[in-house]
């Protein structure tokens, strides 16, 4: 639960005036953030905490998942059957969004093997078609801006991509036509392996974010959980004339800005009713000074090397040059991270950390992303990319531990490792002296010493591949 | 032409000053190659290769062939690799010929009398006990109840590896511990406080521990917690900060003494 929980009084107390004025002091978008958060937790996903960040704690399905909705970023959400993956998701996009909740389950997709091109983008408008002109008609899913899919393994990997194509460029194409939605967030629930189910290529893994896992949430909350088991407590978020309103304004063949106008009022309607609730709602003015104000969080020194260390250790490789997928992990030069996975960083997963990271800092108020956000956010933007070695996972497979596996080992080797791994954390702990010192030479022009003293730590390889990068950059 | 990137980010995370002089600490050990000495030596030739054979005959027996401790190697002639769970059993192979592994008083008397050429090399030499968390809580938890046992437990502690034994333990994280033995010595050593960090040095005292003075020409770095090894460096400096303690590579010498094992004083002739 945040620390901060006892704002949260005070915000129900300015939101939860049934008619009288809106409080006419600012609030901060940090507290709103919160107070959907608390909410969100509290009241329909019910959950337990199982990360620190700092002095908070959160529950990292839901604290990810507030995350990818101020970001418009990609979250992969895995689980068990009936493990509140889906429910988690809709709840966010529903709150954040102002969208009533059965509109969300609505135009939700749900992964099978025969889902096409046209049942999740667009179709042939058959009646002009006909006529011999081409027009397209929409799915729902692409004109309803926060998006879910259900089980999306089983959408098969082509029409992934289209998918996922479409969320990352904010564009869909079908026939001749496209419309630009701009970005928006995705949610994908994933089911551990199961058999009928295919497994996420790693390009189709690469595009999301984040992935988290959603957790049981615990006995008490179960029993609570099960006694509203025609989930009367969701009413609050529905609202079938709205949802009505809406699906006829999706389905009337109007242009896109124009249905885009008449979900906007009824987005207004939906959080006017959700403010009546004690529901705080994120106005588009909200959205932009987020992005903005996140935007513009600086990563301290710590942080910015840590990240240098870590992007080092997931792309160079001393015998080979640089990591690839292609070539085997090699411990020859030491046990970095390049020797424990099959496969290379991607530019995609350092700016999901970057993202993240700043996100989350600046929802702890943090004037700047430091160590302890790296640490904690790019385990979460890490293990669903990550192949380890064989060599790997069997030092970790016995272990006790509370996160799926992958996510478990990443942690540990992002971290401070163990006796036989030390993690990258620790690495940049013993070495960060080091490079500060090549750092230094370098701020201060003396290249040529700082080149001789990359050299000497980088030790023809047996050192931190950082030095190896940095010998590669002074020699241009 | 250096990339511009990181010049720019160079620029944003310099320090105020650049430093005043080289602090060079490498974690990583190189190459060297050796004379040998009548009463101080490095693990050569036939003598080197024999005392291979016997400790991967004894790691096999008593270690179930427990991987970290098969990182020496035969190259060059002489056996490379070192870390202080292998040094303790090679120490103990070395009994038999009536040799041991030094003390650091040992080393360091090697070192100034240039017995043997140190530089370029790592020896371990003891563990560094601070207090019982990382690095290594179960090893320094579990080292410290040993101590307390024998004495008061006063914080920061040296145990030379000479006096250590290696034991099988199924619950230690590499399934090995160290274990005090009638030959242990725990020394009380506040010269190893972390606020000691990158203090410079030329002569040791008579535990083979720095006597600071900021002309000296070697340097001593130490963390601030748990259990790690106390190394000599490649620069004769002192490392009392390593918490790898399973890491070997080819830097890293044991050193055969003939003698009485002390580390209080030593002369060697």
């Amino acid at each position: 639960m945040f620390y901060n929980i006892l704002r949260f009084p005070v915000i129900l107390s300015i939101f939860s005036s049934l008619s009288g004025p809106i409080a006419k002091q600012e609030i901060k978008p940090q507290d709103k953030v919160h107070a959907l958060y608390d909410r969100i937790r509290e009241d329909f996903y019910l959950c337990r905490d199982d990360l620190t960040v700092g002095s908070d704690r959160f529950n990292s399905a839901l604290l990810f998942g507030t995350l990818t909705e101020l970001n418009r970023g990609n979250q992969l959400i895995f689980g068990e059957y009936g493990g509140g993956k889906t429910t988690s998701a809709e709840y966010l996009n529903s709150i954040f969004n102002g969208l009533p909740l059965d509109l969300v389950k609505r135009v939700a997709i749900r992964g099978n093997p025969q889902l096409t091109e046209e049942k999740m983008v667009g179709r042939p408008h058959y009646g002009k078609m006909h006529q011999g002109q081409e027009d397209v008609v929409w799915q729902h899913f692409v004109l309803v801006g926060p998006k879910l899919i259900d089980e999306f393994p089983r959408i098969p990997e082509s029409n992934q991509a289209i998918i996922l194509n479409g969320v990352d460029r904010g564009e869909w194409n079908y026939l001749n036509e496209s419309v630009s939605t701009g970005a928006v967030p995705f949610f994908a629930t994933c089911n551990y392996e199961d058999r009928g189910q295919g497994d996420l290529i790693p390009p189709v893994r690469d595009r999301f974010d984040v992935a988290v896992e959603s957790k049981f949430p615990g006995v008490a909350n179960v029993l609570h959980i099960a006694q509203d088991y025609h989930n009367e407590g969701d009413r609050i978020l529905e609202d079938p004339e709205l949802t009505r309103k809406a699906l006829e304004a999706l389905n009337s063949g109007k242009g896109y800005e124009e249905i885009q106008k008449r979900l906007e009022e009824i987005v207004n309607e939906q959080q006017e009713l959700l403010g009546k609730n004690g529901i705080p709602v994120l106005t588009q003015e909200d959205r932009e000074r987020i992005e903005r104000e996140i935007k513009a969080v600086p990563f301290d020194k710590d942080a910015e090397q840590y990240f240098a260390f870590l992007v080092a250790e997931m792309n160079t490789s001393p015998k080979y040059g640089q990591k690839r997928s292609i070539d085997p992990p090699s411990a020859e030069h030491g046990l970095h991270l390049q020797a424990s996975f099959v496969g290379s960083g991607s530019r995609r997963e350092e700016k999901s950390i970057v993202r993240y990271a700043k996100s989350l800092a600046w929802l702890q108020g943090q004037g700047n992303v430091n160590l302890d956000h790296v640490i904690q956010v790019a385990p979460y933007v890490l293990w669903h990319r990550m192949k380890w070695t064989p060599e790997t996972e069997s030092r970790f497979k016995d272990d006790t531990r509370e996160d799926p596996f992958d996510l478990h080992v990443t942690k540990t080797l992002l971290g401070d490792g163990t006796n036989e791994m030390p993690g990258v954390k620790q690495r940049f702990v013993e070495s960060k002296e080091n490079y500060q010192r090549v750092i230094d030479l370098v701020g201060y022009g003396k290249l040529d010493e700082a080149l001789k003293e990359a050299k000497d730590y980088g030790a023809d390889g047996k050192g931190h591949p950082i030095f190896l990068d940095t010998i590669k950059d002074l020699e241009g | 032409m250096a990339n511009k990137r990181l010049l720019e980010l160079a620029k944003r995370q310099r320090n105020a000053n650049l430093p005043e002089e080289r602090v060079y600490r490498s974690k990583t050990r190189t190459k060297s190659t050796n004379p040998q000495d009548m009463e101080v030596t490095f693990l050569t030739g036939e003598f080197g290769n024999e005392l291979l054979a016997r400790y991967q005959e004894l790691i096999k027996g008593r270690y179930n062939n427990n991987p970290i401790l098969n990182e020496f190697t035969f190259e060059d002639g002489i056996v490379k690799g070192s870390s202080p769970f292998m040094a303790i059993p090679m120490n103990e192979i070395l009994r038999e010929y009536g040799m041991h592994i030094p003390t650091p008083k040992e080393i360091d008397q090697i070192i100034q009398r240039e017995i043997l050429d140190l530089k370029g090399k790592y020896e371990d030499m003891a563990l560094v006990l601070r207090n019982e968390i990382d690095p290594n809580k179960y090893l320094a938890k579990n080292l410290a109840k040993q101590v307390k046992q024998r004495e008061d437990l006063e914080f920061p502690l040296m145990i030379p590896l000479v006096g250590l034994e290696l034991v099988v333990d199924k619950k230690a994280p590499s399934g090995l511990a160290f274990g005090l033995t009638d030959q242990s010595e725990i020394i009380y050593v506040p010269q190893l406080n972390h606020k000691n960090n990158s203090k410079k040095f030329s002569e040791s005292d008579e535990s083979g521990l720095p006597k600071f003075d900021d002309a000296g020409d070697k340097t001593l770095y130490t963390n601030d917690s748990g259990l790690v090894v106390l190394i000599r460096d490649g620069d004769l400096g002192l490392v009392a900060g390593d918490g790898y303690l399973a890491y070997s590579d080819s830097g890293g010498r044991v050193i055969a003494v003939r003698g009485e094992a002390t580390t209080r004083s030593k002369s060697l002739g």
